[in-house]
């Protein structure tokens, strides 16, 4: 008998929690790891291309090495006023960063809710120990001492569950914060450097 | 690849993942070193009858060997380690005043010990755990065990691998 069969039927919804948990960790990996911010030589060359005009170049360029975030740029580098392409750009920021976002939640709740899942299967697996005891009358410790670990198990689940969710949940979000820093501070630098004459900063 | 196959090929990678580690075998094996038997040895407690299960005193419910197999021959394991448990103490007890109960009545107080009983039903690696304060009452709890040590056969149906016992030695007006 496996430890999953020890731990009674709590151990199903929890199977369930974290085979969702680690796709979505898996997912937003490849995401997280796929989809980064044009940064350092990449995102200067952008600039010194706009800067001198050339922003089909610069959009090519966007393309090429951030794919993801080309509408964004698309957005802050379209012909219009200062204001319109900060409005644009918002839209497109606001959309790409709500993608990088998706899922995300699914990951807090897991981590919030398999320990107390976990929990709940600890107190039906006492229960039904103790339960079974009185109903023998005959107090055997080494009984006792076998409902009381296959009980636990679950804890052990959703502990297990809980705090890599936990630890992707905080890695995933402070990647989400990164990124949406670095494209206010680009469409700060973009509308300074480009747009005629003084425009509202973002 | 887009979005979609991303999350679908993640949802694969993880049910694979959770197959092998559903079904790996995580069941807990005895170790090698044996077993750990916590005896509360006190000896005012009179031993209990062979064929005793090990329910905490209580007697066992007849028929309850012919469960399955295993379970029963489990059973019988645990009563044979029990029963030999119990002769352990009775040796103990009747060689608790070395080298002889002159000069030893006025001990008061209880030491405990831990050893190891090995396949040769020697006892080694004794240790005090608890001391009863008097240095001469653990010495003559300590010069008991070993005069015990080896006296009662180990039987065979609970295997050679080596026990890990704690027994209490209690002396009280020379009893």
């Amino acid at each position: 008998m496996t430890l999953f069969q020890q731990g009674g039927p709590m151990m199903w919804p929890l199977l369930a929690v974290s085979v969702a948990s680690l796709a979505v960790m898996a997912e937003r990996f490849v995401v997280f790891t796929t989809t980064s911010f044009p940064k350092g030589d990449t995102l200067a060359s952008v600039l010194d291309m706009a800067r001198q005009g050339r922003k089909g170049e610069a959009l090519s360029r966007v393309e090429e090495t951030a794919p993801f975030f080309t509408e964004f740029f698309s957005a802050l580098l379209a012909d219009g006023s200062a204001r319109q392409c900060e409005e644009h750009a918002q839209l497109a920021g606001e959309e790409a960063l709500f993608g990088l976002s998706r899922r995300l939640d699914f990951l807090a709740t897991a981590a919030t809710a398999a320990p107390l899942m976990g929990l709940l299967g600890t107190v039906m697996g006492m229960i039904s120990a103790f339960s079974r005891l009185a109903s023998s009358g005959n107090v055997d410790i080494t009984m006792l001492a076998g409902g009381i670990w296959q009980a636990l198990l679950t804890t052990a689940a959703g502990l297990g569950i809980a705090i890599p969710s936990l630890l992707a949940h905080r890695w995933f979000r402070r990647q989400h914060e990164k990124t949406a820093f670095a494209m206010q501070r680009t469409a700060a630098l973009l509308l300074d450097n480009t747009m005629p004459g003084p425009g509202p900063k973002p | 690849m887009t979005r979609s196959p991303v999350l679908t090929a993640c949802i694969v990678f993880s049910l694979c993942a959770h197959f092998l580690l559903v079904h790996a075998k995580w069941t807990s094996t005895p170790t090698q070193g044996g077993e750990q038997i916590l005896v509360p040895a006190d000896f005012d407690v009179a031993s209990l009858p062979a064929g005793d299960s090990l329910s905490l005193g209580q007697a066992a419910q007849p028929g309850s060997n012919s469960e399955n197999g295993e379970k029963a021959q489990a059973n019988r394991r645990r009563q044979a380690l029990r029963q030999y448990v119990t002769n352990v103490r009775k040796a103990i007890e009747q060689r608790k005043f070395q080298p002889d109960r002159h000069g030893l009545e006025d001990l008061i107080g209880k030491a405990s010990y831990a050893f190891t009983i090995g396949p040769d039903s020697a006892f080694s690696n004794i240790r005090l755990t608890r001391t009863s304060g008097t240095p001469r009452l653990d010495r003559t709890a300590l010069l008991a065990i070993r005069a015990a040590s080896g006296m009662v056969e180990r039987p065979k149906i609970i295997g050679s691998a080596p026990l890990h016992i704690t027994v209490t030695v209690k002396y009280q007006y020379s009893l």
